[in-house]
């Protein structure tokens, strides 16, 4: 084994007991003896490799308890034009949706260039926090702008933002069907506001996901700007046929 | 620019065209907002109010105590288009395509056995040979990724004698019948441990894109798992998604 260190190969092999054996969030994990005699390795090759599992937030280490298969993170499909709502429901994790502010507002310069739209267009500006519900804690995940233009949903106000996904009241109420999503993925720093609402520090890395969402007439429906905490999201494209001949390999006793 | 607008909209105008003329390079410090208050004989306050704007959009930054400078970011920013079941260029080709010098050197290199992760990601009985191939890779002369790939080996016998820090990985797999076409693939943003920080050239700690991809060629083989870690100076990750 040249290409990986013993503590990169092991790190990979305790993932794959994890697929195998169905592991799930908040499942405790065997000891470093443990992994150490069936892997025939030092323990402090699996201590490492626990350490990089560690680093990729594969794993969480519980003070004076142990390591425990970390949280699942919310998984936005790429192919999917879909609510953050309806993404968060396909993966168990509940969520609580926060309405921060309701504002009509007219396009200005800089979101001029962004949402393709002449400024002075009349919008709504919605502001609204997501939160993981979890068992023992409600975990701010990401805190999302959406900018709706008016003409295509007056009276948006209305409705509410709170319970129901913005896409939802869209297709119904206003007979708007969300066709396209042209979506940039990148990493910034968090600011005050955004520091403070996600509980996290100034300045760390979040993850900001910005773009447009057509109708099937080309109409711009929302602009939406989405700052989130990395550690709980994953962005994914799926392949039904590739997937199952992997499961195939998986049950067929690897 | 009409004469008639607002000066600090004026100014904001003058300087964007400097850094589009390339009179002002990235990096660079631009000058005083009281010079520039003297040559263009306005308030500094105005100036002041064109550069506010021009920082909140990303096109200058300032230095506490020393000055304002360009941004590099723009500059330097590469779109790596997500690839899709159409796209079937590799991130080279892109990179090629938009005039960036793709280098590459190679970490590794070499047969993997026992491996059961690297074979259950490849769809292969524990018992095949898999080729593995780790790259660092280079655009003009920065470190912009590291590339973890691997092969199942039974479709590319030959693959030892080939050198991956000049021949396209891609060109080799099309040549051979087995052209990645279909994909999986998986992005979330993570810390770079030490290892990580070392070859991309960031600070330990840092986020950094991880993506991971597994790609079938066009009969639904698996040939392709690759996992990869993107300096985000470099890259950024744009998709389309459309519904039925």
């Amino acid at each position: 084994m040249k290409l990986l260190n013993k503590d990169e190969f092991i790190a990979n092999e305790i993932q794959y007991y994890f697929i195998k054996n169905d592991l799930q969030e908040g499942d405790k994990l065997p000891s470093e003896r443990n992994f150490a005699e069936a892997f025939g390795v030092q323990r402090a090759t699996v201590r490492a490799a626990y350490k990089i599992l560690e680093e990729e937030g594969i794993i969480e280490i519980r003070e004076r308890s142990g390591r425990y298969v970390g949280h699942s993170r919310i998984t936005t499909n790429l192919q999917e034009v879909k609510s953050f709502s309806e993404k968060m429901h396909e993966i168990g994790i509940k969520t609580e949706n926060k309405l921060l502010a309701f504002e009509a507002v007219e396009v200005d310069k800089e979101l001029s260039k962004k949402i393709r739209l002449p400024i002075g267009t009349p919008l709504y500006k919605i502001t609204r926090v997501r939160k993981a519900l979890r068992e023992n804690s409600i975990i701010p995940v990401s805190i999302e702008y959406s900018y709706i233009p008016e003409n295509l949903a007056p009276k948006l106000m209305r409705y509410d933002l709170e319970d129901r996904s913005l896409f939802d009241i869209l297709l119904k109420e206003y007979g708007r069907q969300p066709k396209k999503d042209d979506q940039v993925i990148e990493i910034v720093y968090a600011n005050e506001f955004e520091a403070k609402t996600l509980k996290v520090d100034q300045m760390t890395a979040l993850v900001k996901k910005s773009g447009i969402t057509y109708d099937k007439d080309g109409n711009v429906l929302q602009y939406l700007h989405t700052v989130m905490n990395k550690e709980w999201v994953q962005f994914h494209q799926g392949n039904e046929i590739i997937e199952k001949k992997i499961n195939e390999v998986l049950k067929d006793g690897l | 620019m009409d004469y008639r607008m607002p000066l600090y909209i004026q100014l904001q105008d003058i300087i964007l065209k400097k850094i589009e003329e390339k009179k002002y390079l990235p990096g660079e410090m631009i000058p005083s907002e009281r010079k520039m208050a003297e040559i263009y004989g306005v308030n500094r306050m105005t100036v002041k109010r064109a550069i506010n704007k021009l920082v909140e959009e990303g096109y200058l930054y300032r230095e506490l105590g020393v000055g304002t400078f360009v941004a590099k970011r723009d500059n330097k920013k590469i779109d790596i288009d997500y690839q899709n079941e159409t796209g079937n260029s590799g991130i080279s080709a892109i990179f090629r395509e938009r005039g960036i010098k793709i280098s590459n050197r190679i970490l590794g290199m070499g047969d993997i056995t026992g491996s059961k992760f690297i074979n259950y990601k490849l769809g292969q009985a524990e018992t095949e040979i898999i080729w593995g191939l780790h790259r660092v890779r280079f655009g003009d002369n920065m470190p912009f990724a590291i590339e973890y790939t691997y092969v199942p080996k039974k479709y590319f016998d030959d693959i030892d004698n080939f050198d991956f820090s000049k021949v396209s990985l891609y060109d080799y797999m099309e040549a051979n019948g087995h052209l990645p076409t279909h994909f999986i693939q998986n992005l979330i943003i993570c810390s770079a441990n030490e290892k990580i920080a070392d070859l991309l050239n960031v600070k330990k700690g840092s986020a950094v894109f991880r993506i991971e991809y597994q790609a079938s060629d066009k009969d639904y083989n698996l040939v392709e798992y690759t996992k990869s870690y993107l300096n985000p100076e470099f890259a950024e990750f744009r998709f389309v998604a459309e519904a039925e």
